[in-house]
């Protein structure tokens, strides 16, 4: 049993190696989202406000007019608050909650009564997921959301013993809700069909009084239901706000003529329809489990899918052995992996990395079991030296990948993070009392928000100034000196901060900031 | 006791009589306009087959024994050509002789599968046989591939006969000969079957190797005649051009993205040991063909969209209907319980089909990962046969598998409805039909001009042969005075009062006293009088025809 307790303190070691090591320098730079939520978290640490000045925001930040969910803020605010600005204070609370999460996973999979064998290699696999490292070092609100629901979801289990536990469940469940967007249906979903899966052993009462503390807490949510707090979200992202599937269904149904039949058989809804299960299914293909990952830079190193190729293997044998034996505690981790691509389904960038994320701790529980599984066939059949096999090639692969993220995804991934702005900014700020105006570029998208990160502005200033700035959505496109869209009219001396593409033929730049792979990304130069 | 049995018999036969039945029929219901208009593949294979059921030779003037047909600078496997010749003496050229042979082949396969299956299983094979044949019958994808000149249906049916054979070789031995000679039947009849068929013929044997050991001497025989009867094939002049065209599709391995990739990892590396091992630009390309196999799995591909080419797939369904899904998982868990071996052996020849489909760099591919279909009807039956199992069970399970069985057979409804009403009109360009529209007119006008041009693309040559129904005697007379200059170009553009591949200035230069010239809408600048309109399925005017008069 001690041994045992060593080999969990190894791993979680192992993760937080994996997790912390250079956390403010790799991924290279602050995304703009990352960059948003520090600098929200600060303004809130600082004034109670954020930097839009509204008070305390309960359901969610405005932000660039994106209404990011809320729980980040809090939990980032004492980070920021008391580390300062910097990529890692921003980026601590997600790292820690990753960590967490390989803790919780190993408990909730004893729960699930798992040996101690497969929650063992559930924690290690998590610690070593390529696809949960990836999200675990940057500020990712789905991260720290997973972390809270799996708090949940541990009390969840734990109330089947012990009711009054349920309460707990709902609370942490809640506030994974405010955590973000797909938890709003992910809980309910999951919430319902683990009901139903323990119908025999959950206390009826403490359910009750479960479920009306989760009705009042999840208010805020509801009542919001209808204002761009949670609308705008659904617009931006679903496919169902894009017509395609109406122009095609209308030309048929009129080339045959509008008739009734014509009418069913060419209906929207079935195109849509279709549409929803090939997302769904997306996330199970192999090519993205397995081989290539999330089409974005920030969402996956691309040399490896979100899991390890090996793991083929052994999530093949989970499905076998799972079938075949009728495994009963598998159940709960099917269903938990079934329902966390729904809300993906109506969403447009699919197959997604970061919004199927939840469904990381789940995958971890089914490969260690197919693991177990393999490892004791291997041994029962006397094939030690495959069993060495496959733990010698499932270290190399670990090594690999970590080689790869250390070496490689910084210069690879570099512009994908919008490495540059801190460089250029801390050039900007220093030089700015020789200039009058500073025009600075959008084309790498929201350079405000960089500005009063780096530059550290005070958000009490930035809130008295803010109603009067213009705006692009809720992206402040002027402060200070700055001016982030070309000004009608220029006067006095002017430093212009520009992509290479956008320096005007013949001038000379005054100052140069390089992307990790030594091409540039910003090129200064001054007009009188 | 024995007549019982004897009746059993008869009545799967006479189930099998009516899928089959169905199959053809609806396989040959109106093939000669759906799809909308032959291809130019088709074209051409009808052509050749009309040249050599006339003379004897193809249509450049060469013997038809020969492994490779040129046809039109596309080097064609030459067994579609000669069966079909040998229809043409019997039936006149038209879409549906073309297409005959493709809709006798796809019918085949209905009762091979049962066969197939019958050699197969130990228990409920004739179930499982049924069942494989009735989803051959109505399978989308193999229809899709049924109802055109698809050399890779036809090679298909060789490659599917051939391993029934192999395996029927277990207790016969002398028809491991005959399996030889006609696995060279299925080489010469489609490219990717070159590299599919010896790969699980050779499994074949390994995967069931005691039961063969009996057959050895039959066994090598049969390799050995096999190797006889490919000789020709390397030998033939043709080869090495063929080669080269094959060839020169992209592929992965034309793609230098890997080498650029592992060479800037390994530069960022400095070249160490350990990073050219990791990043070695083999992984590179073992990833990017793993990829394209993987594209041929995806849940879209096989049960929503299919092939995006609407040659290949009508765009609404997958290779199977959404709701064969449950079956097709189930049949693989079903093939495991049952029949291990064979369920191993099935998953390899799947791997293997998709192999030649997934070097070229577009995938996913449905007509060259075509020889995967039997694997599809195989699998699909047992899964049928093993939820059918557990639903007997209780009376609510039928119930509920009665209504979604109603649910498939509404489904499928709506596949054929979609398939006759609206694919002509949807794929009618991707077809061609606007090639066939364009050459039944110049045809209908020969008399009426001196000469009659059009630039729409150089293959309308072809249609104007077919439809034409010229005399391939014409064309070998006129192959000697032509100059040949690129081996993969060997159409004939020029004949009769005809040219195909000429601009819109050089029409004008014509002397001819009356011309006829077809162009596309966009190249109509100036004010001749426009006699005719071509338009495309959607109404859309595609191109004019227009005429010059000059006089003397």
């Amino acid at each position: 049993m001690k041994r045992r307790r060593f080999g969990l303190v190894l791993i979680i070691g192992l993760a937080a190696v994996l997790r912390l090591v250079g956390l403010g320098s790799n991924p290279p730079s602050l995304y703009w989202e990352e960059a948003a939520l520090g600098y929200d978290a600060y303004s809130l640490w600082r004034t109670g406000k954020d930097y839009h000045g509204n008070s305390f925001p309960l359901v969610a930040f405005p932000s660039f007019g994106d209404y990011k969910p809320s729980l980040y803020f809090y939990v980032a605010a004492p980070f920021v608050g008391t580390l300062g600005l910097s990529e890692m204070a921003v980026r601590l609370p997600s790292a820690l909650a990753g960590l967490l999460t390989v803790w919780l996973i190993y408990v909730i999979s004893r729960r699930l009564q798992f040996s101690e064998n497969v929650s063992l290699l559930t924690a290690l696999l998590l610690a070593i997921s390529p696809w949960h490292i990836q999200f675990s070092r940057a500020a990712f609100e789905v991260n720290l959301a997973t972390m809270v629901f799996l708090v949940g979801l541990n009390f969840f289990l734990f109330g089947l013993q012990r009711p009054s536990r349920l309460v707990l469940a709902s609370i942490f469940w809640v506030l994974s809700m405010y955590g973000y967007h797909s938890f709003r249906i992910i809980v309910p979903l999951m919430g319902l069909a683990l009901v139903l899966w323990y119908r025999k052993v959950i206390s009826r009462w403490w359910l009750v009084i479960s479920a009306a503390i989760f009705l009042v807490l999840v208010l805020p949510i509801l009542l919001a239901w209808r204002q761009p707090l949670v609308q705008q979200r659904f617009a931006e992202t679903s496919f169902l706000s894009e017509s395609r599937a109406v122009v095609v269904t209308n030309r048929l149904r009129e080339v045959n003529g509008n008739s009734w039949w014509s009418r069913i058989i060419y209906h929207r809804y079935w195109w849509w329809l279709g549409e929803i299960l090939s997302n769904y299914a997306k996330h199970f293909s192999v090519n993205f489990l397995f081989l290539t990952g999330d089409e974005n830079w920030r969402h996956g190193t691309k040399e490896f899918g979100l899991l390890y190729h090996w793991e083929l293997l052994t999530i093949l044998a989970a499905l076998y052995y799972g079938v075949l034996k009728k495994e009963k505690g598998l159940v709960p981790v099917f269903l938990w992996l079934a329902v966390v691509p729904m809300p993906i389904a109506i969403t447009k960038a699919t197959p997604h990395g970061l919004r199927f994320l939840p469904a990381a701790p789940a995958l971890a529980i089914i490969s260690a079991y197919g693991l177990t599984r393999v490892l004791n066939w291997l041994l029962h059949h006397k094939l030690g030296l495959v069993r060495f096999g496959l733990w010698a090639v499932m270290g190399f692969e670990a090594v690999v990948y970590w080689h790869f993220y250390t070496a490689h995804y910084p210069r690879l991934a570099a512009v994908h993070w919008q490495y540059g702005y801190k460089e250029a900014v801390a050039y900007t700020e220093a030089v700015k009392e020789k200039y009058q105006t500073i025009v600075f570029t959008r084309a790498y998208g929201r350079p405000s928000i960089y500005l009063m990160f780096y530059g550290k502005y005070d958000p009490a200033k930035v809130q008295l100034v803010e109603e009067k700035l213009p705006k692009d959505q809720l992206e402040l496109l002027s402060l200070d000196k700055y001016q982030f869209i070309v000004p009608a009219k220029m006067t006095g001396r002017t430093l212009w901060v520009v992509v290479p593409q956008e320096l005007p033929a013949g001038v000379l730049p005054v100052h140069r900031v390089y992307f990790l792979d030594g091409k540039e990304a910003f090129v200064m130069y001054e007009t009188v | 006791m024995k007549q019982f049995k004897k009746r059993k018999i008869s009545l799967t036969l006479i189930l099998l009589l009516i899928i089959g039945v169905v199959g053809f029929g609806l396989r040959v219901y109106r093939v000669g306009s759906n799809p909308p208009s032959l291809y130019w593949d088709e074209v051409s294979i009808g052509y050749e087959a009309y040249s050599v059921a006339q003379t004897g030779k193809d249509s450049h003037g060469n013997s038809w024994w020969q492994p490779i047909f040129p046809a039109y600078g596309d080097y064609k496997a030459p067994v579609y050509i000669w069966i079909t010749s040998l229809f043409l003496k019997i039936v006149p050229l038209s879409n549906f002789s073309v297409r005959l042979l493709s809709v006798l082949a796809g019918t085949m396969m209905i009762f091979l599968i049962y066969l197939l299956a019958l050699e197969l299983f130990d228990r409920e094979k004739k179930e499982i046989g049924l069942l494989a044949a009735l989803v051959m019958a109505i399978l989308p994808w193999h229809l899709q591939f049924s109802r055109a000149a698809f050399e890779a249906n036809l090679g298909l049916t060789f490659l599917t006969l051939t391993l029934y054979l192999i395996l029927l070789g277990r207790r016969k031995g002398w028809v491991l000969p005959v399996a030889a000679m006609i696995g060279a039947a299925a080489v010469y009849s489609y490219f990717s079957v070159r590299f599919v068929l010896p790969v699980v013929a050779v499994s074949t044997v390994i995967f069931f190797t005691l039961t063969f050991w009996r057959q050895r001497w039959f066994l090598i025989s049969g390799l050995f005649l096999f190797g006889v009867l490919l000789l020709p094939l390397l030998r033939s002049p043709f080869y090495g051009v063929s080669q080269q065209l094959r060839l020169s599709t992209q592929t992965i391995f034309d793609e230098n993205s890997p080498v650029l990739y592992a060479n800037e990892l390994r530069l960022q590396d400095d070249n160490s040991f350990f990073s050219r091992i990791v990043h070695h630009r083999y992984w590179y390309w073992g990833k990017l063909l793993t990829v394209n196999i993987g594209k041929h799995l995806s849940f879209d591909y096989m049960f929503l969209s299919g092939d995006s080419n609407l040659r290949h797939g009508i765009g609404i369904v997958g290779l199977m209907y959404p709701l064969f899904m449950p079956f097709f998982l189930v049949g693989w868990y079903g093939l495991w319980r049952m029949e291990k071996r064979v369920n191993l052996w099935l998953l390899w020849w799947w791997l293997i089909a998709l192999v030649p489909a997934s070097v070229p760099t577009d995938g996913p591919h449905a007509l060259r990962s075509l020889n995967a279909v039997p694997v599809f009807g195989l699998v699909l039956a047992v899964g049928f046969v093993t939820i059918f199992k557990y639903v007997k069970k209780r009376v609510i399970y039928r119930f509920g598998f009665s209504l979604y069985i109603l649910g498939l057979l509404i489904t499928i409804g709506g596949y054929f409805w979609y398939y006759h009403r609206d694919y002509p009109r949807e794929s009618y360009l991707d077809w061609f039909g606007d090639y066939t529209a364009v050459a039944r007119y110049l045809l209908e006008k020969r008399g009426e001009y001196n000469r009659l041009y059009a630039h729409i693309g150089d293959n309308l040559g072809l249609y104007l042969m077919f439809y034409g129904k010229y005399s391939p005697v014409y064309f070998h007379n006129l192959e000697k005075q032509t100059v040949r200059e690129d081996p993969f170009d060997l159409r004939f553009t020029s004949f009769d009062k005809f040219d195909v591949a000429i601009s819109r200035e050089e029409m004008m230069l014509s002397k001819a006293p009356l011309v006829l010239g077809i162009v596309p809408i966009g190249e109509m600048t100036d004010m001749l009088p426009i006699v005719d309109y071509f338009y495309d399925s959607k109404g859309a005017v595609r191109y004019v025809a227009f005429e010059v008069t000059n006089h003397e």
